[in-house]
């Protein structure tokens, strides 16, 4: 793939994030895609990818995302990018609790034929349950 | 720089990482560069040294694997496993002598051969639990 046919993959993933849309979401991956998620653990193709997705996006219906940094050498992608959201419906099974949070994300990629292959995410889960609620934090 | 340049400058950044050598490592910072690190909290290149010191002080076995290095014009991004055990203290508490390991992402902005902004990403709140300066628990 080019250069701008990945930045145009990368923009097309991230309006889907932002319009909540997992269908267009999970198209941007191949079919035998495999996720390595924080949230999700390692799971494979489309259906998966989607259904944990799904499950974030009900959790915090009205979170955004926004792009700040995208690096592309050869087939290896990082995008950056900070959520923005509420847990207005619960997460991992707790119920919601109304908080916001807010963190940088990072997704590190392997595109092929206009799709992506491979991608491991990497953030400050365990800080993002503590922010919802999920989780309490205190000094040792 | 050159691609060939700026894999050069990492190559050699990854040594000082395992001689944990501060001065070599900060001499790559122009003096102005903001870094945006979980641990040492938002400074400048100028400070980098010092803040590099406390890192390796908290963590005399520190390591860092490298498993990617991705170079996109000026921008460079590492993709990492970081791993060491808190063997000198942290935040003002005192060594409690646990290990822990966390993937990792470092993004570098690059101009005029220094390092002009960087940001490290990883799950910081999960390190903090993992060598015991915070608990969590489930709500």
């Amino acid at each position: 793939m080019t250069h701008e046919e990945i930045v145009e993959l990368f923009d097309r993933r991230l309006k889907a994030m932002n319009g909540h849309d997992v269908g267009a979401f999970t198209a941007t991956y191949a079919e035998t895609a495999v996720v390595e998620s924080p949230l999700g653990g390692t799971h494979q193709g489309r259906a998966a990818i989607g259904s944990v997705v799904e499950a974030f996006l009900d959790a915090l219906s009205d979170a955004t995302f926004t792009e700040d940094d995208l690096v592309i050498d050869g087939d290896q992608v990082v995008q950056v990018f900070t959520l923005s959201g509420t847990d207005t419906g619960g997460l991992m099974g707790m119920a919601a609790s109304g908080k916001p949070a807010m963190l940088p994300m990072v997704v590190v990629c392997r595109v092929a034929d206009g799709l992506i292959v491979h991608e491991r995410r990497i953030y400050d889960f365990t800080g993002m349950l503590v922010q919802i609620g999920v989780l309490k934090a205190k000094p040792a | 720089m050159t691609r060939d340049e700026i894999a050069a400058m990492f190559a050699r950044r990854d040594d000082a990482y395992e001689e944990m050598d501060s001065a070599a490592l900060a001499a790559d910072y122009a003096d102005d560069a903001v870094i945006y690190s979980p641990a040492g909290g938002v400074h400048q290149g100028r400070e980098a040294e010092r803040t590099f010191h406390a890192i390796f002080t908290a963590f005399a076995d520190n390591q860092r694997r490298v498993e990617h290095l991705l170079i996109d014009g000026s921008r460079v991004a590492e993709v990492l496993t970081l791993e060491g055990t808190n063997l000198g203290g942290l935040m003002g508490l005192p060594a409690s002598g646990k290990h822990f390991k966390v993937p990792a992402v470092f993004l570098y902005d690059l101009s005029g051969g220094k390092i002009v902004r960087e940001r490290r990403l990883y799950d910081f709140t999960g390190m903090l639990v993992q060598i015991g300066v915070l608990k969590a628990r489930p709500a």
